[in-house]
């Protein structure tokens, strides 16, 4: 029990040190927000509208001042308001962390529909015609950067052939079939990288199972072929292809940028590009606490999860 | 040794590690000489891939793009290498305080998803070649240190470290001399798929214009902008894209390759 | 794993359906127009510049009391009628008018508009032009005088400026964008998503709008907004890339509407390093080849720029001092020489990667003054941190694009006059004898055979001194589908603001 009350408290501390890193560094970033924000297309607005502006938003106050106050807010869950529009914060990332987690589950379900399955064929035919072709189509579609993948989609699908909406988003609630056709191509973008991720891990963990003596055990028995791969094999290869696909997605938190730019998904990353352009201070913080603290909070379950399973973790 | 060599991923990295080091010497055109003129021209024997919408030569932007992306990934690599290893030895030669202090430190890092975290430090640094390596190397400094410090548990006490240490060696001489050798091979692969994943992360930097700065030559550039000229020039577009996707492939078949030489679990060849 | 077989079946289903039935999509809700936007407004507070985009909006929910039509002549919006009284005062009659909650525009909205522009808290972009105003005079509710601290010829212009719409008094404390007497009402917006417009009941001008709602979505990669209208996403986009007019004008589905001399990208220098020698910023004026830019940054939709902005359509353009500065190397080698600096001479040019055409003139024009022996280094920050750096005076010049949105020729002041407030977007720490008395000469004076010979005479002074070094004009364009008809543009410089004439479109 203690291990996991430390766990669960260094995850705390660290989100902490997290957040006064970006507070600090987001200070450090030269750009000015209210100068940008009355400097829109070559305007020049005067000292003392700039200052009046800075006073109202509070950017005068001394920075220990301005920390304390910050923190105290997110303490007590007020993720603040858009030095921009004035809008609370929270309700904007409230929005926009589901679309990112949607497109994050669907590329997750894609690649679990082509790279599990391909993964576990290639690890029992190693070496094979389909293996050999799987590994080079899986090293090509790793290879393939996703802002590549998402032009050539949009190029072919939209531009030429007129099959898909070139990008954008609709609610899901106002039209439903509309919302799934806009999901489809950056999902799918994702999903080819991720399954040969995918693929990939599982193919080698496969690899590591497979010659392992419970299998030969299994087989002396004279169980059937297809009860030993999945009662016994995958079963066993299972988890580390859950912890690292688990990391991955983890990763893709903040990783949807470049698909989210390609195809104008409004998702929790292109607001915190926009955010970062317009020096939007609070917008910044608030998001990256978001994400690390859904990083980190995934980390923990892993961490846990893992201490459940082998007691030997809890040093 | 030999049989590590003996395949394509090993000698196409070499002819990259080659064509990079040689860019300057090859008979080709400067990547920067601009001819509005001929701008978008067709290939011709002087310009075999075309020109492209300044008129400058594709073939010698696509070589030295590549000099540039390789540049990048090397020096980031070796240089998170240098120092995540650095940290991650003595973190797990020192344990204590010292270990939870290193090991600590990089969950702050790793909070960050590694786009985000370069994105940040580039807006930061203002963008170019000179801030996207050490920003790039700060992105792998945890994952060189988690492999150098779980590599190090291991080693830590195993005959030869005692051996050594009987003999009088220093702590700093027992890592330098004694651990980091023997710890060399995970770390060998580690700095293979680093330089991999820092070539998609520089491609996709300089695609959203935070990375390497024209009029110097970077396929995530060359990339994004061609998708402009899509209309005029669509090989403008698929050039750099085939380059780095080829580019990326090699440098992961690499990585592959150098991973089943160094773990000692994997027989070569076929498994069973 | 978790998945049970029916959840999978019902996602395989919804991965299947876009493929099976394309023709839903392409074609739209029944009358609604579909904008495709280049950028999401920061927000819809009135009276503050938030960018071409932002004014789009703005003029689809506001009306000024005057404004230009398509050839650059001023007719009355919310105005009926407008007329000076003395060197010092203007007197305005209102047309009867309604805001598009039903309520009538009268003096007292028109004086509260004004008095929120001059408070200093609002950030309103056009305070600085409408400081010479001392005070709004209400006659009654249909007239009011304008009285100014100097006699200046500026004002009719300064009415029909993009940003001096007129606001319900007090509306903008219940909502940011207040109530506008425009031709559409916002119904909802949702952040980097859409923007819902409905056409409003009050609108002045009979029949109109014709379309009852607008759905604007906005495409910041200019890429995909091309593709949207490609693939029928939308019906109308603004800020056509210049790559894609080609392939736009080729399609026979869609429609350009481009106009050549659009806003402009110019050169600003700082007098703090090397470029205090006016030598060394002729020599850079000389130095470049203005079409090869157009041709390469533009794809030829533009124009050379090379000297004083004008609009062919006004009465202060000259043809002569229009193309001032020629492509001329051996003269520009003669000034570096005369300054002294033959050996060659290295410079910074501040610009930003963040915007294409920022950082390809950068390229070029580094490019270009290499041939004449003059190095240039370049800074390419994002384009907040340039912002900031241009304020603070850093890099020796920098490259600068600006639109101009007024007819006026004192339109150009904030461009050319070096010793105005020190901000990011003009050249600065050096003077041009002169200069400033004759631009407030040109503000004063009424009579326009008069004000011509003024302007001539700055326009010479500004080009001798190169306080502001012209590049190229950039063309404005919008593109629709063939179904969307009824889109004229206003004209050259005014044309990224031909928002304020889409009450007019129709769409079959």
């Amino acid at each position: 029990m203690a291990w996991f009350l430390q766990r669960v408290a260094l995850s705390i501390v660290l989100l902490w040190v997290v957040t006064t890193l970006v507070f600090l560094s987001i200070y450090m970033v030269p750009g000015d927000p209210v100068e940008l924000l009355l400097s829109q297309d070559g305007a020049a607005p005067d000292r003392a509208t700039i200052e009046l502006i800075r006073e109202d938003l509070g950017l005068n106050k001394p920075i220990h001042v301005q920390y304390v106050e910050k923190m105290s807010a997110l303490a007590r869950g007020d993720l603040g308001r858009s030095m921009v529009d004035d809008r609370p914060i929270g309700r904007e990332i409230a929005l926009r962390l589901p679309r990112t987690l949607e497109l994050i589950g669907a590329a997750a379900l894609i690649s679990l529909l082509i790279g599990l399955p391909a993964g576990v064929v290639a690890a029992l035919k190693q070496g094979r015609a389909f293996d050999r072709f799987a590994s080079l189509v899986t090293g090509f579609a790793q290879g393939v950067p996703v802002f590549v993948v998402g032009t050539l989609m949009i190029l072919v699908l939209s531009q030429l052939l007129k099959l898909m909406p070139a990008g954008g988003f609709v609610a899901y609630a106002s039209d439903p079939i509309g919302h799934l056709k806009l999901l489809f191509m950056p999902a799918v973008a994702i999903g080819i990288g991720l399954s040969a991720i995918l693929f990939r891990i599982t193919r080698a963990s496969m690899k590591d199972v497979l010659p392992l003596d419970f299998v030969r055990t299994a087989h002396a028995k004279g169980l059937p072929e297809r009860y030993v791969i999945v009662r016994h094999v995958l079963r066993n290869a299972l988890m580390p292809v859950i912890t690292v696909f688990a990391l991955q997605l983890g990763g893709l938190l903040g990783g949807t940028v470049l698909v989210e730019y390609v195809f104008n998904w409004p998702g929790l990353s292109g607001m915190l590009v926009s955010a970062v352009s317009a020096r939007d201070y609070p917008t910044v913080t608030a998001v990256i606490l978001v994400i690390s603290a859904l990083f980190i909070g995934l980390n923990l379950v892993v961490d846990i999860l893992y201490g459940l399973a082998d007691p030997r973790v809890r040093k | 040794m030999i049989s590590a060599f003996r395949n394509w991923p090993s000698a196409l990295f070499l002819c990259l590690i080659a064509l990079s080091l040689l860019a300057p010497l090859l008979p080709i055109h400067d990547p920067l000489a601009m001819n509005i003129a001929s701008r978008f021209a067709p290939p011709s024997w002087a310009f075999p891939l075309g020109q492209d919408e300044y008129g400058r030569d594709i073939l010698s932007r696509l070589v030295w793009a590549l000099r540039s992306a390789m540049f990048i990934a090397i020096s980031a690599a070796l240089l998170s290498g240098a120092i995540g290893s650095a940290l991650g030895i003595i973190g797990g030669f020192s344990r204590g305080a010292t270990e939870v202090l290193t090991m600590r430190s990089m969950d702050i890092i790793l909070c960050f998803p590694p786009l985000l975290l370069a994105m940040l430090a580039v807006t930061l640094y203002g963008p170019g070649s000179l801030t996207l390596i050490p920003v790039l190397a700060l992105v792998f400094v945890p994952s060189f240190t988690r492999v150098a410090h779980a590599s190090v548990l291991t080693v830590r006490s195993q005959e030869y470290v005692d051996a050594a240490r009987g003999m009088g060696a220093g702590a700093g001489r027992i890592m330098l001399r004694t651990i980091l050798p023997n710890i060399l091979g995970p770390l060998i692969v580690q700095f293979s798929f680093v330089m991999a994943v820092t070539v998609v992360l520089e491609s996709g930097l300089s695609f959203l214009g935070l990375g390497v700065l024209p009029p110097a030559p970077s396929l995530g550039l060359m990339i994004g902008t061609g998708r402009a000229t899509l209309a005029q020039a669509p090989m403008l577009l698929v050039w750099p894209c085939l380059v780095l996707s080829l580019l990326i492939l090699v440098l992961n078949a690499f990585c592959d390759r150098l991973r089943d030489w160094f773990d000692p679990r994997h027989v070569h060849g076929t498994g069973n | 794993m978790i998945l049970n077989r029916r959840v999978l079946i019902q996602s395989l289903a919804a991965a299947t359906i876009p493929l099976g039935s394309r023709a839903s999509f392409a074609q739209s809700p029944e009358k609604t127009l579909r904008i495709g936007l280049s950028t999401y407004p920061a927000h819809f507070r009135p009276w503050i510049n938030v960018g071409y985009a932002g004014h789009l909006i703005s003029a689809l929910l506001n009306r000024n009391l005057l404004a230009y039509d398509t050839k650059g002549a001023l007719v009355g919006e919310l105005a009926e009628s407008w007329a000076r009284e003395s060197d010092l005062v203007w007197r305005v009659t209102l047309r009867k008018t309604l805001f598009s909650d039903g309520s009538p525009v009268t003096s007292q909205d028109v004086k509260w508009t004004f008095d929120k522009i001059l408070a200093k808290d609002t950030g309103a972009y056009m305070r600085d032009a409408a400081l010479p105003i001392e005070r709004i005079d209400i006659a009654d509710a249909g007239t009011f005088r304008i009285v100014t601290k100097t006699p200046s010829a500026t004002i009719p212009a300064l009415l029909a400026y993009p940003y001096l719409a007129i606001l319900k008094a007090g509306s903008t404390d219940e909502k940011e964008q207040g109530i506008g007497a425009g031709p559409y009402v916002l119904t909802s917006a949702e952040k980097g998503v859409e923007i819902m417009l409905t056409a409003s009941k009050h609108y002045f001008k009979d029949k109109l709008p014709a379309i009852p709602r607008i759905r604007v979505v906005p495409y910041i990669d200019e890429n995909l907004r091309v593709a949207a209208l490609q693939s029928g996403d939308v019906d109308l986009i603004d800020y056509v890339p210049w790559n894609a007019m080609d392939a736009i004008a080729a399609n026979q589905q869609l429609k350009l509407d481009a106009v050549a001399a659009g806003a402009f990208m110019y050169l600003s220098f700082n007098g703090s390093g090397p470029f205090a020698d006016k030598r060394l910023r002729q020599a850079v004026s000389y130095a470049l080849r203005r079409e090869d830019i157009v041709k390469a940054v533009f794809f030829g939709h533009g124009a050379p720029l090379a000297g004083v902005p004008r609009p062919s359509v006004s009465p202060y353009f000259d043809k002569k001092l229009a193309n001032y500065w020629t492509y001329d190397p051996e003269k520009a080698r003669a000034l570096l020489k005369a300054a002294g600096q033959e050996k060659g001479l290295t410079v910074t040019l501040l610009a930003t990667s963040q915007y294409t055409m920022h950082r390809d003139i950068a390229v070029l024009v580094q490019n270009q003054l290499a041939e004449v022996g003059i190095t240039v280094k370049t800074v390419m920050p994002d384009w907040a941190t340039r912002v900031t750096m241009g304020n603070r005076g850093q890099g020796d010049f920098a490259v600068q694009g600006i639109g101009i949105d007024s007819l006026d020729p004192d339109a150009a002041t904030t461009l050319i006059d070096p010793s105005l407030s020190p901000t990011f977007l003009r050249s600065r720490n050096f003077e041009v004898p002169g200069l400033s008395e004759l631009l407030e000469k040109g503000r004063a004076e009424f009579d326009e055979t008069k004000r011509k010979a003024i302007y001539a005479e700055i326009d010479t002074l500004v080009c001798e001194n190169a306080s502001f070094c012209g590049v190229a004009y950039r063309a404005t364009g919008y593109a629709r589908s063939k179904a969307v008809s009824g889109l004229t543009l206003l004209p050259e410089q005014l044309s990224p603001f031909s928002a304020t004439l889409f009450d007019q479109l129709t769409i079959s």
